[in-house]
């Protein structure tokens, strides 16, 4: 669902929430270790420096050393571990290092923590929603490690589920008991196969960490990008803030998935160039919310006091403004993710994405001609994809209106 | 005086987009791999004949001789002059294109919309108004589930159930039936799927934002005000919730609406096979066409600008307190 | 009213019904409404009784883009022209010409004739059709020496960059006087099918060389001079959506007694509907619900149609073959062994042709082994080799053949896998076209079959514009101008004219083998040949070979030279021959007419519905 960025909090340039400041709140989570860190480098950050130096390393050896073998090569006792990391990959990684720093301190935070937890924890479907994505994510990431890659077993095409049957003619071969006339599903694939003969159990799980790269990285790009953009027009005003902002505006006169679509068919569907496309022109909704709110908080009396200590301007906007937006930020982000799963299994039901990508939109889009016969080839990971939209979609309402300062108003 | 000036310098930026949009997509659609131009010589090497020459051909026929700047110079002046160009893989003019695809999509975008407004806002008010109760979810889970579910799955399954199966309407959009007789009970019939796969998939972002408006006013003072005195439950929603709910929302009725249809009228649009604009610009861009593509480019462009023109001037009127002066 | 779909056939009664239902409709009315079944109201006054008028309603995914037939270069476009013009002449499956606006004859090969029929006319005032039309036709459109109308096919009517001596010898009659004998002229499409335009039509723009002018006129546009030169006549014209013609109740050959009587009669639709239905599921899901009275089906579907009395599957054979294609140019990873044709017949031992038309084609395609199927009358059994089939697909045999043939190559086997001169394990590049699941499932089981015989593959898809613009046009590299260069598949010797991307393996990029006229394959098989984008270079003299078969008038000798060229062709496996196509359409039961040859369409006007 592109272009629903703006639904976040603040609106439009108009809305002027008239908040109590007298509590703690999300924002001011990073408040005092920032200033603490200022002093002396935290335990943290020290991890972070060696976290991102030993990626530096590694990348520099894939890139120089490895070229074109595989990055890591294990064996253990018969089988070999392979693992010739793609430049997406590289990107996960990355991503998923910058996530777990960036939580590092809410956890350090116990008591607001908790105080959120106990707001975020009334709406319940959101509670299961994150249950559901951590599943997602453990079985995109650390799952895929274990199990073999979907593989193309052309006489095993167009096995039901197990427990359920079909016509004996649809299968190319049943490779489960035929009764009445029936093929029925066997525990070789639980979740029956495509018409390739691939597993669709195995196809959902790889289509986990697809969804999830698809989503994080780009939405990590989307970030980054309008949070510099909007923080730094709002604090610098005047003509930097005219060009950037009027930037924006020519960017997101292009509907967001018309750009998509036109990038997509320029420059190709691989999943690399999808997620930088994704990342690096879906922003634009993002950068005026994080630049409204953030024009509210420069006029705030600590951004103030910061400047007329002789901090500079990158300084202020990076440890006061940013910090300070950052819940508009991450509930921008969270229903950002779902939007570019979605447009991912639309580019691939146009035929602009990368057939060999085990992803649901690629396998939701190759078995709809076969819904009238073997409708689990695409409704399986159909239910994935819905699933997922769904717990992001409940997360970041809930996100929401735990972060939202408006609502502790009367509570 | 400041509105005058304010529209004047709008409409001038909207000129400045427009330019630059259309360079950049006339520059990389020139850099495109054309694959109707790889079959044309494809075909003429494999029977003995000079590729050079069915390429020449090629350029003749789609008017794509001489250099870049030439022919976007003419483009840009046929323009001014309110040619918008000949769509060669259509035969006919863009701007006929235009006109002939936009009923087509209007014809269903507008119900969808009107129906995703009023289910959106109605799941909203109730959403806020019974905050984390089961109804709650309830709502919430139908408001979300257009959105969740992949759109061209959800049109092909429901064309299977309801078409095929059922035999309640019919799998094949036929325009002529449209065009001729467009407020028919055959034509709804035809228009109901895609309305219902439009609508419900637009529907959470209405009610995204009518619930957090409303959240907002439910707990501001002059609707306990009101409850004090004893109003009714229904007299609240509409009065002094819905109202000024009504406001903001109508922002994104121009913008993330506006967005979800253009994106959603692609699949929609081809899984039923309706000839509007999502596929009219799919088609141009896949055949290369470019004046064609340039031409369904400037469409969403103009919508947007003149979109989020009314809007602001709408805010003005609606809320007194905006001054364009500073703007 | 019944949808129609899964209604156990109760004798004739529900194919009637259904048939009123789906295509017995309101011409007035339209495509497949199907809204209101037979009680469908009257639009515009529509005289009810209409509502027993025929209609055919072929579904395809895309729409034409023009109806100038002198810029046609796409199929869906010469389709739907072809109902309103019938052409020259048309080609039995027999390969004997049918005369249709005119006969063509030659005595000895060289020089044609043409002789066009007495009734031809022109709508829209011109007049008869006559053989000055066609000679300014092929003059100062097809022959002029700017191409101004940007006509596809300019070479066509070239010999040797000369043109081809056209002359008109009398009101209906003109001669067509090639440079040298050429018994296939005739099957080739350049005069079969041909179209014709008015000569006052092409004759307003070709002094100011106009292309727009005549692409833009209304005229043409509309197909306003067809007068009674084809069975239909237009109707309407709804872009990407519906293309109408109905009945030409003028039609010239009810007028002509040297056909057989069902062509006197045709057509026997009242209206011919091309229906633009852009996915490929709701196409088939129209089929189901009787909409569409025939549909193209993908193999990998067909099954979801079979068992149904409502729908007929027919399969066709094609001449469309799928080959494997290995790059022998020198920026391939492996491509100084593939340039040996003992490695080519190596990995030919280790792909299953048969499990590849079986599984992966469901049945609906057929072996190759050489650049011709096997229905044609150019294929002989006894010259050709065949490779992937019963004792000749065996891994253990390819292992050894590659062993024995790597001899200078660098590359060896290591145990069981082959490694290159640095002892590194072999990777080769596969790209295939995107679009199509059969491609994309082959590819993968290639890269299976490979694995099998110790070579890793690495699969990618790609769009097929980009793979064209990637890996299939070449252009030289080296120093200076190159020593020749045959177009952009071909920029010369295959050491220095490279790829922009390298690539070791294409799959997708289908091959017309020209059953009709198999000479026309040399751009295929030569060295210089204008396709040869993978570099392969002979080991026989096809080019002397292929003179021979061109200039022999007789048959059977002409068929032992077409006979010993493809044998060595099978034996040379310049690329790894799969299978070779088939169409396979899905008619409603109704349908009579279309029988499952080569080149079935040819008789279409006869076709007919139900027992009328």
């Amino acid at each position: 669902m592109p272009g629903d960025e703006r639904s976040g909090p603040g609106g439009g340039d108009v809305t002027d929430p008239t908040s109590d400041r007298s509590r703690e709140r999300f924002e001011d989570v990073d408040w005092e270790t920032i200033d603490a860190d200022g002093r002396r480098v935290s335990t943290t950050q020290l991890l972070a420096l060696v976290a991102g130096g030993l990626y530096a390393l590694a990348l520099a050896y894939d890139v120089l050393l490895a070229a074109g073998d595989p990055t890591v090569e294990v064996v253990v006792a018969e089988s070999r571990f392979l693992w010739d990391a793609t430049g997406v990959d590289w990107l996960f990684v990355a991503t998923l290092l910058v996530l777990g720093f960036a939580a590092v301190p809410l956890a350090r935070n116990r008591r607001l923590t908790a105080y959120y937890w106990q707001r975020f924890r009334r709406h319940r479907l959101a509670v299961l929603s994150l249950v559901y994505l951590v599943v997602i994510f453990l079985l995109g990431t650390v799952g895929t490690l274990f199990i073999d890659p979907p593989t193309l077993h052309v006489a095993a095409g167009y096995q039901p589920p197990v427990f359920l049957s079909v016509d004996v003619s649809i299968p190319t071969q049943c490779l489960g008991p035929v009764v009445d006339g029936r093929c029925q599903g066997t525990w070789r694939y639980p979740l029956g196969t495509t018409g390739s003969g691939k597993g669709l159990l195995a196809l959902a799980i790889f289509g986990m960490r697809v969804s999830l790269q698809v989503g994080l990285i780009a939405t990590l790009i989307s970030v980054t990008v309008a949070t510099a953009v909007g923080a730094t027009a709002a604090y610098a005003g005047g003509w930097v803030d005219e060009v950037l902002m009027r930037y924006v505006d020519v960017q997101q006169t292009f509907p967001t998935f018309f750009l998509f679509l036109f990038l997509a068919y320029l420059y190709g569907g691989s999943l690399f160039v999808l997620i930088v496309i994704f990342g690096l022109t879906g922003w634009g909704g993002i950068a005026r919310i994080v630049r409204s709110e953030a024009l509210q908080r420069r006029e705030e009396t600590y951004v103030q006091a910061a400047q007329s200590a002789g901090a500079s301007g990158a300084s202020v906007v990076w440890r006061h403004i940013v910090p300070n937006v950052s819940n508009s930020i991450v509930t921008a982000a969270t229903l950002n993710v779902p939007v570019l799963i979605l447009s991912e299994a639309a580019l691939s039901f146009i035929g602009l994405g990368d057939v060999m990508l085990p992803s649901w939109g690629q396998t939701i889009a190759a078995g709809r001609g076969d819904l009238a016969t073997a409708w689990w080839i695409s409704t399986i990971p159909g239910l994935f994809l819905f699933a997922t939209i769904l717990a992001f979609n409940f997360l970041g309402d809930a996100l929401r209106d735990a972060l939202d300062p408006r609502q502790e108003v009367g509570r | 005086m400041g509105l005058k000036w304010y529209t004047a310098r709008r409409v001038a930026w909207a000129g400045v987009v427009a330019f630059v949009i259309l360079t950049v997509t006339f520059v990389l659609l020139e850099h495109a791999p054309d694959a109707q131009l790889a079959r044309v010589q494809f075909q003429a090497a494999a029977s003995g004949r000079s590729a050079e020459a069915a390429a020449e051909a090629y350029a003749r026929r789609r008017g794509l001789q001489g250099p870049l700047w030439e022919r976007y110079l003419e483009y840009l002046g046929n323009l001014a002059s309110g040619d918008w160009g000949w769509s060669d893989s259509r035969s006919q003019p863009v701007v006929t294109a235009i006109l002939t695809a936009l009923p087509y999509s209007l014809l269903y975008t507008i119900p969808a919309v009107l129906l995703s407004t009023v289910l959106g806002i109605g799941i909203g008010l109730y959403s806020a108004f019974n905050q984390y109760t089961k109804t709650d979810y309830a709502a919430t889970f139908v408001a979300f589930f257009g959105v969740s579910i992949p759109n061209f799955w959800f049109g092909i399954v429901l064309l299977l159930v309801f078409a095929v199966r059922l035999g309640w309407v019919p799998v094949l959009f036929d325009a002529e039936l449209a065009r001729t007789r467009p407020l028919s009970l055959a034509n709804a019939r035809q228009l109901a799927l895609p309305v219902f796969v439009l609508a419900t998939s637009a529907i959470a972002s209405t009610m995204r934002y009518a619930r957090a408006e409303a959240l907002e006013y439910v707990r501001a003072a002059f609707v306990k005000t009101a409850r004090a005195k004893g109003a009714s439950d229904w007299r609240i929603i509409t009065r002094h919730v819905l109202r000024p709910t009504l406001v903001p929302l109508s922002t994104i009725l121009v913008g993330d609406l506006l967005g979800v249809i253009l994106s959603a009228s692609y699949l929609v649009e081809v899984v039923f096979g309706i000839p509007g604009l999502g596929r009219l610009s799919l088609d141009a861009i896949r055949r290369q066409d470019t004046a064609l593509v340039l031409g369904t480019t400037l469409v969403p462009v103009f919508v947007a600008v003149v979109g989020n023109l009314l809007q602001d001037l709408a805010y003005g009127w609606l809320d007194p307190r905006i001054d364009y002066g500073d703007r | 009213m019944p949808s129609g779909s899964g209604s156990d056939g109760r004798g004739p009664t529900p194919i009637a019904g259904r048939s009123r239902r789906s295509f017995l409709q309101l011409l007035g009315l339209g495509g497949a409404t199907a809204v209101a079944g037979c009680s469908a109201p009257d639009r515009n006054g529509a005289p009810t009784e209409d509502a027993e008028a025929i209609e055919y309603v072929e579904g395809t995914p895309t729409g034409t883009q023009t109806l100038n037939f002198l810029s046609v270069d796409d199929m869906p476009s010469a389709n739907r022209i072809q109902l309103a013009l019938d052409g020259a002449y048309a080609i039995t499956p027999e390969q004997e010409t049918f005369p249709l606006w005119a006969d063509i004859t030659s005595d000895e090969g060289r020089v044609y004739t043409v002789e066009l029929r007495d009734n031809l006319r022109w709508g829209a005032g011109y007049g008869q059709m006559t053989a000055e039309d066609w000679v300014y036709m092929i003059t100062e459109v097809y022959q002029a020496d700017s191409n101004w109308a940007g006509y596809p096919n300019p070479g066509d009517w070239r010999q040797q960059g000369e043109p081809i001596p056209v002359e008109k010898t009398g009101p209906r009659s003109f001669e067509i006087r090639l440079q040298s004998v050429d018994p296939a002229f005739p099957l080739r499409p350049i005069m079969w099918g041909a179209f014709c335009m008015p000569k006052e039509i092409i004759a307003r723009y070709r002094p100011d060389e106009d292309q727009d002018g005549l692409a833009q006129d209304e005229e043409v546009q509309t197909l306003a001079y067809a007068g009674n030169l084809g069975p239909y006549s237009f109707e309407r014209w709804n872009r990407e959506s519906e293309f109408v013609a109905t009945r030409n109740e003028e039609y010239y050959l009810r007028e002509v007694d040297d056909v057989p009587d069902e062509w006197q009669n045709a057509p026997y639709f009242d209206a011919y509907t091309y229906e633009v239905v852009p996915e490929e599921s709701t196409r088939l899901s129209a089929l189901r619900s009787g909409e569409l009275t025939a549909t193209d089906i993908p193999e990998t579907r067909v099954e979801q149609f079979e068992g149904r009395d409502d729908v007929d599957v027919k399969v066709f054979p094609q001449a469309y073959m799928t080959s494997l294609i290995y790059n022998q140019r020198a920026n391939g990873s492996f491509y100084e062994a593939l340039r040996k044709p003992g490695v080519r017949r190596a990995l030919a031992h280790a792909v299953d042709k048969r499990t590849l038309v079986d599984d992966v084609l469901r049945g609906y395609a057929t072996v190759a082994h050489t650049f011709q199927p096997t229905f044609s009358r150019w294929y002989s059994d006894e010259q050709v080799t065949e490779y992937g089939v019963g004792d000749t697909y065996n891994h253990d045999r390819a292992r050894e053949l590659l062993r024995e043939h790597f001899g200078s190559t660098p590359y060896r086997y290591d145990g069981d896998r082959v490694v290159d001169a640095e002892g590194e394990q072999l990777t080769l590049d596969l790209v295939f076209a995107q679009g199509s699941q059969t491609v994309e499932t082959t590819a993968q089981y290639v890269a299976r079959e490979y694995d099998a015989i110790g070579i890793d593959v690495n699969v990618t898809g790609k769009q097929y514009g980009t793979l064209v613009e990637h890996h299939l046009y070449n252009s030289w590299q080296g120093d200076g101008d190159p020593p020749w260069d045959a177009g952009p598949y071909n920029g010369g010797p295959r050491d220095q004219s490279l790829s922009q991307e390298p690539w070791d393996l294409i799959l997708g990029i289908t091959f017309n083998t020209y059953p009709r006229t198999p000479s026309s394959i040399q751009g295929f098989t030569l060295e210089r040949g204008g396709i040869n984008f993978y570099g392969y270079h002979p080991e026989t003299d096809f080019a002397s070979l292929f003179e021979t078969a061109t200039s022999t008038v007789d048959e059977a000798a002409r068929r032992g030279t077409l006979a010993e060229i493809f044998g060595a062709l099978s034996a040379e496996q310049p690329f790894n021959f799969l299978n070779m196509g088939v169409e396979v359409v899905g008619y409603d039961t109704a349908v009579a007419g279309p029988e499952e040859v080569f080149g079935y369409s040819w008789d279409q006007n006869t076709w007919r519905l139900g027992q009328q």
